[in-house]
């Protein structure tokens, strides 16, 4: 009898068991789908906080990083539209970048080539006044007008600025300016401004008394 | 000695400041250059304290711009020191007077006025012609213009009729008028001296002749001889201003000649100037 | 005559009437850059006037300097000259005086200008323009092979004309000082 209830009692132990393995397994997944859930929100709300963070940098992070930070964004597929709206924002955020960096790269590199034909000219200029002959001033002058549109291109010297306005001399052309070069055996100005053709030619210079 | 002491203080004055360069192998001392009073208008500014002592225009806020004591030096070189017109005692009390009154001289002030020697071929003769100018102020800026002049050939034509004795005083008669002035006859006869029938006050007019011969072709012009300055603007004074071309710290533009006047002596001394 | 030129020229013509300048309004800083400007044309005819006198330098060369001489002058200007024995002036015009320059019977010429220059005032004149006087002094020794030689040093007044004008270059408004040099008094002092 004894080893009787000892079996039922193993039995209604199973039993037992078995009920609660089976409510156990139930509450499982409720929890797995609520810690989902809460991941997902978290998820969002960081998405929110990197793609505020590289709409609103100031600097802090290089472009390849917040490109690299936005294709990860877009790889979670994050089905939110506040996100969504973010993720547009920071694409155009960063398309402004990357046309200011192109601009910004150009504009170097137009300052440069501005600067190393600045001092092509001012070498030619130089040279013209530095010449021991007149023979020499003059191959010199006609090497020199090469890199000018015509010798009558306008040239313009700036006597003195105020409140903005700029005081000049009498206008002269890039021949006689040379020539003058020539006469007087110095060079007294600097260059302020080069205007160039479409073939890289000198149209207009203007220049400043040092 | 005068004019050593003067040299020499004006050495001092410079001193500091001695230009000398070299000129293709030749040391140029540009300080007697610097001395030199160079233009009119350079006179106005030393006179005025106006400018540095290598010629430069002080700026206003310049501690030395219109400086008493700075006049006081300036102004004292300005004098031809070669002058035996000038009394030391003269001069030190017209530079004194200058001083106290902070009397200055202003270009466009008037009072002033230019006198020109020129010489002219008049009917194929050389002849020489004094011609007075002042500066006249415009609408727009300023000119010089003629005012008058004093040429021999004209001069010489006219009469002071002060000078004539009672006895060849001649005079068209109150009554005339009653016989149609027909004693304009006597007047007109060869030799007479039409001034004395002139009215009173009655002054010839140098400069419209001199304006009618030139247009009549004349008179051609040659060369500038001479050119000085009077000058009225300093009250109670009188000074001109003539140009010296020597190797001497004190030449240029330099007072030839200064008198203490009063109003009436300045009418006096202006129509004595214009031989009026 | 290319496009500028006569640009320029149209440009110059009607600029002559705005005188719209008037000696208030020029400030010191201006001023400082206008008479600088004035000194340079001086210094430049100054080099002209070397190169013009010395006799290394090739007639073509010459004559185109005796050009760019005259373009900084007024047409009607006149060069008076004195020495200490004449004291009568003598008149030249730019070109007669430019070309007795060069044609000067020296072997040798050597023309030197003293580092000193006095500048008047800028005075406003009744047509709008500003007139001033650059004094400057010249050294000038000539010498032949046959020993012949001559030296003088003479004090140049040269009257200076500065007027505000405006003119278009690529399509902008551009103010600029025309500087002029007019008659030049030549003074032989005895230095």
């Amino acid at each position: 009898m004894r080893k009787k209830n000892f079996n039922t009692g193993i039995i209604i132990l199973s039993l037992f068991a078995l009920l609660l393995a089976g409510t156990g397994c139930k509450s499982k997944q409720k929890l797995a789908a609520e810690q989902a859930a809460v991941a997902h929100v978290q998820q969002v709300e960081q998405a929110k906080t990197d793609l505020l963070e590289i709409i609103n940098d100031n600097g802090s992070m290089t472009l390849v990083e917040k490109e690299n930070r936005l294709n990860v964004i877009k790889g979670l597929n994050l089905n939110d539209s506040e996100v969504q709206d973010l993720i547009t924002q920071a694409d155009m955020t960063l398309d402004k970048i990357r046309k200011e960096q192109a601009d910004k790269l150009r504009a170097d590199e137009e300052v440069q080539r501005f600067a190393a034909l600045k001092n092509t000219v001012l070498s030619n200029l130089k040279s013209v006044a530095n010449a021991g002959s007149f023979a020499v001033a003059n191959s010199r002058i006609a090497s020199a007008l090469n890199l000018f549109a015509s010798e009558d291109i306008p040239v313009l010297i700036i006597i003195s600025q105020e409140n903005g306005i700029k005081d000049y001399d009498r206008p002269t052309t890039i021949k006689k300016y040379l020539e003058y070069l020539k006469d007087v055996k110095k060079l007294s100005n600097d260059i302020e401004n080069i205007i160039l053709d479409n073939r890289g030619k000198v149209t207009e210079i203007e220049l400043i008394k040092k | 000695m005068r004019l050593i002491v003067g040299c020499f203080v004006f050495i001092l004055l410079i001193g500091s400041n001695l230009q000398s360069q070299i000129i293709d192998n030749f040391v140029e001392d540009e300080s007697m250059l610097y001395a030199h009073t160079k233009q009119v208008n350079q006179f106005f500014r030393r006179f005025n304290g106006e400018e540095n002592r290598l010629g430069v225009r002080s700026s206003i806020n310049d501690s030395l711009y219109q400086n008493n004591n700075f006049r006081k030096e300036f102004i004292n070189f300005l004098f031809d020191e070669e002058s035996t017109i000038i009394t030391p005692n003269l001069k030190s009390e017209f530079i004194n007077d200058v001083i106290d009154n902070q009397s200055l001289l202003d270009f466009h002030g008037g009072n002033w006025f230019a006198q020109v020697k020129a010489l002219f071929l008049y009917k194929g003769e050389e002849k020489t012609c004094t011609i007075f100018l002042k500066l006249q102020e415009e609408e727009v800026g300023s000119k010089w213009v003629l005012t008058s002049v004093l040429f021999e050939p004209f001069t010489s034509y006219f009469i002071n009729t002060d000078s004539l004795s009672e006895s060849q005083r001649r005079f068209l008669h109150p009554l005339s008028h009653e016989l149609d002035f027909m004693n304009l006859f006597k007047v007109f006869k060869e030799d007479q001296i039409l001034e004395q029938y002139a009215e009173q006050g009655y002054t010839p007019d140098y400069l419209t002749l001199f304006i009618y011969e030139f247009r009549k072709s004349n008179l051609k012009f040659k060369t500038i001889l001479d050119v000085k300055f009077h000058l009225f603007q300093i009250n109670n004074w009188y000074f001109e201003l003539s140009e010296y071309n020597r190797k001497s710290y004190n030449s240029g533009w330099l007072i030839s000649n200064l008198l203490k006047i009063t109003e009436e002596d300045e009418v006096v001394l202006k129509k004595f100037i214009y031989q009026k | 005559m290319s496009k500028f030129k006569i640009l320029l020229i149209v440009v110059f013509c009607a600029a002559i009437t705005a005188n719209t300048f008037s000696q208030s309004q020029i400030s010191p800083e201006r001023k400082r850059a206008i008479d600088s400007l004035a000194l340079e044309k001086i210094r430049d005819l100054s080099k002209y006037i070397s190169i013009i006198g010395n006799k290394e330098t090739p007639f073509s060369e010459a004559n185109r300097v005796i050009e760019r001489t005259q373009e900084l002058f007024f047409d009607d200007a006149q060069i008076g000259v004195s020495s200490l024995y004449r004291t009568e002036i003598e008149y030249f015009g730019v070109r007669t005086y430019l070309e007795h320059l060069m044609a000067l019977n020296y072997d040798r010429i050597n023309i030197s200008w003293y580092n000193i220059q006095y500048i008047s005032d800028l005075e406003l004149q009744p047509d709008g323009r500003y007139v001033g006087v650059i004094t400057i002094y010249q050294r000038f020794e000539g010498e032949s092979d046959d020993g012949l030689s001559y030296k003088d040093t003479t004090k140049k007044d040269i009257t200076v004309y500065v007027e505000r004008k405006q003119t278009q270059i690529g399509g902008k408004l551009i103010g600029f000082w025309d500087v002029l040099l007019g008659d030049i008094r030549v003074t032989e002092t005895m230095q």
